[in-house]
């Protein structure tokens, strides 16, 4: 079974994968939670912030708005594994801070080792922010939207895969 | 009526029985007396108009020349009564503006100081004095407000038998007023003769002073003198002081205001084992703005114990050898907490210097494994729990603090204050700067938390 660490020298959320294990599949919410723990212990707190998220607020009834989470100031998951070909599922939302490529997440340690990184996000509402014009009150129209196909493209709209090799 | 200077304001008459005129001259006994009554009131006569009008008396009554003239003047407010006395007490307290001599012949039976307040007294205020330096109860000047009275220095075997030519303390304290009092030394003299001594004495509204005496005497406020001088030790040295006062952890205006009261009291105030009549106590501190002073006494310098931690910068300690001692300068830093953190029962707090460049500068940043977690003015560290606080007060010892390294102490400190909780608050980071005041201040507001999970 994978056990997460955090070592704030070099910013690494670290995930030693269990004997035989070559798949490690982590609930975003968890390693937030668990690096909230991390901080309150001894002196962690000397160490630069990982995570924030937002979301989460009470829609009604059961609902609650989509959660999304963000890794900033450069830490990056580092995973350890001793078979060559692994792979690491983050399940949730969650996005870098300043924004780059997700990739860039992940850091893995061991030289000659590949790994496959996924990051499986859910629903968010999306707010589509465009340059103005167009619609009498200043939104976006749908020919707008569709012409700022890169905008798309970094919203993470329904996307339920998103793989990386390293 | 004010005082009379104009011999034409004062009646006469010859006889042994002082009834019926200001002046009476008793030939028989060669005597004089004065009396109230016309205009001649408590508020006197000056000696200079006696002793014009007994030269008019002696011009124009046929039965005075035969005898001495009582009064032989030295200067207009030094006199000498030569084989005559004032008939009594009643009379020497209604000269004013003079001090003389009680002769017989060449000898010297009394001698009589005139003492004149300088300064703005209220009519209302009691001034009153000491003649010995050992502990006892003072006297009042006959009248209220500013002083112009003769008291006795001297007496022979036959009048009062004592000489306290040597000393003289004059004091006027009124609640609410600030304190005053004057001595030989504060007139520049070592001794008194029968002569006019101006002595400075004048009162002020006291601003620091807000509280009744019921009330200050309930501060649990207590003084006490010592024999020997006790060691009290002020920013890492030792210095002695004689008078100490207990503040009983309360502020620096309840202090001077319990101590003042004290100085008024005609009770022993010491709380040690000798005997003080507060009332003829020096004076043990004074305000300075909003820096309480204390003061160097006749039995030493005074420290306050048990003053309130938060008073710390402004009281300065005047030590036994009349030194004024502080304390290093002790910042304060206010850490408010939102309600996140302040409503989340697992919310912690900590304090980092933000980087070490004021000091040894080896990258002991913030974010880094040697960041500098700030030590507060007792040595311990800024951090803890906020357990529902909505703010926590923070000492840092602005002018020793070295933990930053060498010539970090005595400059401004950058500080990054981070929290976080578990349940309501999340993590929230801000810098600040620790400054050579008790103003700086440092929020932190974390955002709800809704995502944390601990199944």
């Amino acid at each position: 079974m994978a056990v997460m660490s955090f070592d704030g020298v070099n910013k690494h959320i670290i995930v030693q994968y269990g004997l035989g294990e070559d798949t490690v599949t982590l609930e975003i919410m968890d390693v937030y939670s668990a690096w909230k723990r991390w901080v309150q212990t001894g002196d962690n707190g000397k160490y630069l912030q990982a995570f924030y998220s937002i979301g989460g607020e009470p829609l009604g009834g059961v609902e609650r708005l989509g959660q999304a989470f963000f890794i900033l100031n450069g830490w990056t998951f580092a995973p350890e594994t001793v078979i060559q070909l692994s792979s690491l599922t983050i399940n949730g939302n969650l996005f870098p801070q300043p924004e780059t490529n997700p990739t860039l997440m992940f850091n893995h340690l061991q030289a000659g080792y590949s790994l496959a990184y996924n990051l499986r996000t859910s629903t968010l509402p999306v707010l589509m922010v465009t340059n103005g014009g167009g619609g009498s009150g200043g939104g976006a129209t749908i020919e707008q939207i569709e012409r700022s196909g890169g905008m798309l493209d970094k919203t993470f709209k329904n996307t339920n895969l998103i793989p990386a090799l390293v | 009526m004010a005082l009379i200077t104009d011999p034409d304001n004062i009646s006469y008459q010859l006889g042994t029985n002082p009834v019926g005129a200001n002046l009476t001259v008793d030939l028989a006994n060669r005597k004089i007396y004065l009396r109230t009554g016309a205009s001649l009131t408590t508020d006197g006569v000056t000696l200079k108009c006696v002793y014009s009008k007994l030269k008019e008396i002696w011009k124009n009554e046929a039965a005075c020349p035969k005898f001495t003239f009582p009064i032989t003047p030295i200067t207009d407010e030094q006199m000498e009564v030569i084989n005559w006395t004032p008939g009594d007490d009643t009379t020497r307290q209604l000269f004013r503006t003079a001090g003389w001599a009680e002769k017989t012949n060449a000898t010297t039976n009394r001698e009589y100081a005139g003492i004149r307040s300088l300064g703005a007294v209220l009519g209302t205020e009691q001034v009153y004095y000491r003649q010995q330096s050992s502990d006892g109860a003072p006297t009042n000047f006959v009248n209220l407000g500013a002083v112009n009275q003769a008291i006795q220095t001297y007496g022979d075997s036959s009048n009062g038998n004592f000489d306290y030519r040597s000393y003289l303390k004059v004091f006027c304290r009124t609640q609410a007023r600030k304190y005053s009092s004057a001595n030989l030394a504060s007139i520049g003299e070592s001794s008194l003769t029968y002569k006019l001594y101006p002595m400075g004495v004048s009162t002020d509204a006291d601003s620091k002073v807000t509280q009744s005496d019921v009330v200050v005497d309930a501060y649990g406020v207590t003084v006490t003198y010592y024999a020997s001088p006790q060691s009290r030790t002020i920013g890492g040295s030792s210095y002695n002081f004689s008078v100490i006062v207990d503040g009983n952890n309360k502020t620096a205006e309840e202090i001077y205001m319990s101590l003042q009261s004290l100085l008024r009291k005609a009770t022993d105030i010491d709380s040690g084992a000798g005997t003080r009549t507060g009332k003829i106590q020096d004076a043990l501190a004074a305000f300075t703005g909003d820096s309480l002073y204390t003061q160097l006494t006749g039995a030493g310098g005074v420290y306050i114990d048990n003053f309130q931690s938060t008073d710390i910068n402004r009281i300065f300690f005047t030590d036994d050898a009349g030194t004024i001692r502080t304390f290093p300068y002790t910042a304060a830093l206010t850490i408010n907490f939102g309600d996140n953190l302040k409503n989340d029962t697992d919310a912690i707090y900590r304090v980092y210097f933000t980087n070490d460049d004021a000091g040894s500068n080896l990258g002991y940043d913030f974010g880094t494994s040697n960041a500098i977690l700030v030590n507060d003015a007792d040595g311990n560290p800024m951090s803890g729990s906020v357990s529902a606080a909505s703010s926590i007060v923070k000492t840092f010892a602005y002018d020793t603090n070295a933990q930053r390294g060498a010539g970090s102490a005595g400059v401004d400190a950058p500080v990054t204050v981070m929290a976080i909780g578990l349940s309501t608050g999340q993590y929230v980071v801000a810098t600040s700067t620790i400054q050579r005041s008790t103003a700086n201040v440092v929020s932190l507001v974390a955002a709800l938390e809704r995502n944390y999970a601990n199944p």
